[in-house]
């Protein structure tokens, strides 16, 4: 008698953990940032990396694109954004690899490609930092959406740009998924990457 | 006998403490929840609430005629799905929400707070966001146990104190059992 009261006690709750573990592992992933739905196809461009060469967007198909606009003398939102970025690197880990990290620039007059490349880089080496002349870059500003103005100061720098600072996810299709704008929490990122890294 | 009645006095002290403690973690949560003001919205379950920009709306904010009546604040409650369909030729921004030409942005308000967000499509380049905690009926029970168990435990601790003689209505239970 007793161990058929045994027998039922643990078979229910070796049904009720497997239940639950089918309820948390079937659960579908709920997105964290703002959701293009459906995704469209991210506006294509190819700006110069500062080696030399020319990054094309449509090139990267089968790679993750995070991509955020801003300018090298940026006081406080940039390097903000750009450390935030580094610390989704180091968290995806080895997914990484599968993800391309870029900055644009919104301040072509005086980022040049190479100083944007290089500033990308003393956040990661493998951030790239793209630019090109003004007309280069207002097709695409226009096409993400990039709000920018220069705005006169006193500092020695003389201007800054005023610019809005979101974080736009390609997928490895090359569609536009989402963003996050600025101030969103790491770790939402984090999610959201990795689920789109692990996505086939 | 004397063990008998002594286990049938502290459970009748425990389960009296346990019942005046929840009377009265219910009367304060549920009088708290009726005094709130957006009591309705906040208890209600989560929509979808879509807002549209029309064609030609960059074009009327550029040259100063929009004139289309958006609330410069609405109130949402947690869990809403906030979907922003744009029809216009450009991109615009409604605070964490970006929506490219010709397509939808959707963003579900998971946090509740007041939020003061620049919008692409209001004259004022503003728009306050409200999103209120949803209260729905498993978090007012959660409510009501949270106050409700320990208040009446601690009650039942403090009625273990009052000597037995001083309970008249613990007598007239005893000698019913």
């Amino acid at each position: 008698m007793l161990r058929r009261i045994e027998f039922w006690v643990i078979g229910g709750m070796v049904a009720s953990l497997l239940v639950a573990a089918a309820v948390v592992f079937t659960r579908p992933h709920s997105f964290r940032g703002s959701v293009i739905d459906p995704p469209l196809p991210a506006p294509d461009f190819a700006l110069e990396d500062g080696s030399g060469g020319r990054f094309r967007l449509s090139e990267q198909r089968g790679k993750l694109v995070i991509l955020f606009f801003g300018f090298t003398t940026c006081p406080d939102v940039c390097p903000t954004t750009l450390s935030e970025m580094k610390l989704i690197h180091k968290r995806l880990g080895t997914l990484a690899e599968d993800a391309r990290f870029v900055l644009i620039t919104v301040d072509p007059e005086r980022d040049t490609p190479e100083r944007t490349a290089q500033y990308a880089a003393s956040f990661h080496p493998a951030f790239i930092g793209l630019s090109g002349s003004e007309e280069e870059l207002q097709p695409v500003w226009k096409a993400y959406g990039v709000y920018r103005e220069k705005r006169q100061t006193a500092s020695a720098s003389g201007y800054l740009v005023d610019h809005s600072a979101f974080v736009y996810i390609i997928d490895r299709n090359g569609n536009w998924r989402e963003t996050f704008s600025f101030g969103a929490p790491v770790d939402d990122m984090v999610e959201d990457v990795r689920y789109l890294l692990r996505e086939r | 006998m004397f063990a008998r009645s002594m286990y049938l006095d502290f459970f009748i002290r425990t389960l009296l403490g346990l019942a005046v403690g929840l009377v009265f973690a219910f009367l304060i949560s549920e009088g708290s929840f009726w005094l709130l003001p957006n009591k309705q919205s906040a208890s209600r379950d989560p929509h979808e609430v879509t807002l549209v920009i029309p064609y030609g709306t960059s074009e009327q904010v550029k040259a100063g005629a929009y004139n289309r009546s958006l609330p410069e604040n609405m109130t949402f409650v947690q869990g809403d799905v906030l979907i922003v369909k744009n029809e216009d030729v450009a991109a615009h921004q409604l605070g964490p929400v970006l929506v490219p030409a010709h397509a939808s942005g959707v963003l579900e308000l998971s946090q509740a707070s007041e939020y003061n967000y620049t919008c692409s499509f209001q004259p004022t380049n503003r728009m306050g966001i409200s999103v209120l905690p949803r209260v729905d009926p498993n978090s007012r029970v959660q409510a009501l146990l949270a106050v409700g168990l320990p208040t009446g435990m601690m009650l039942a601790i403090y009625s273990y104190m009052i000597p037995p003689e001083k309970l008249k209505f613990l007598k007239g239970l005893r000698k019913a059992s």
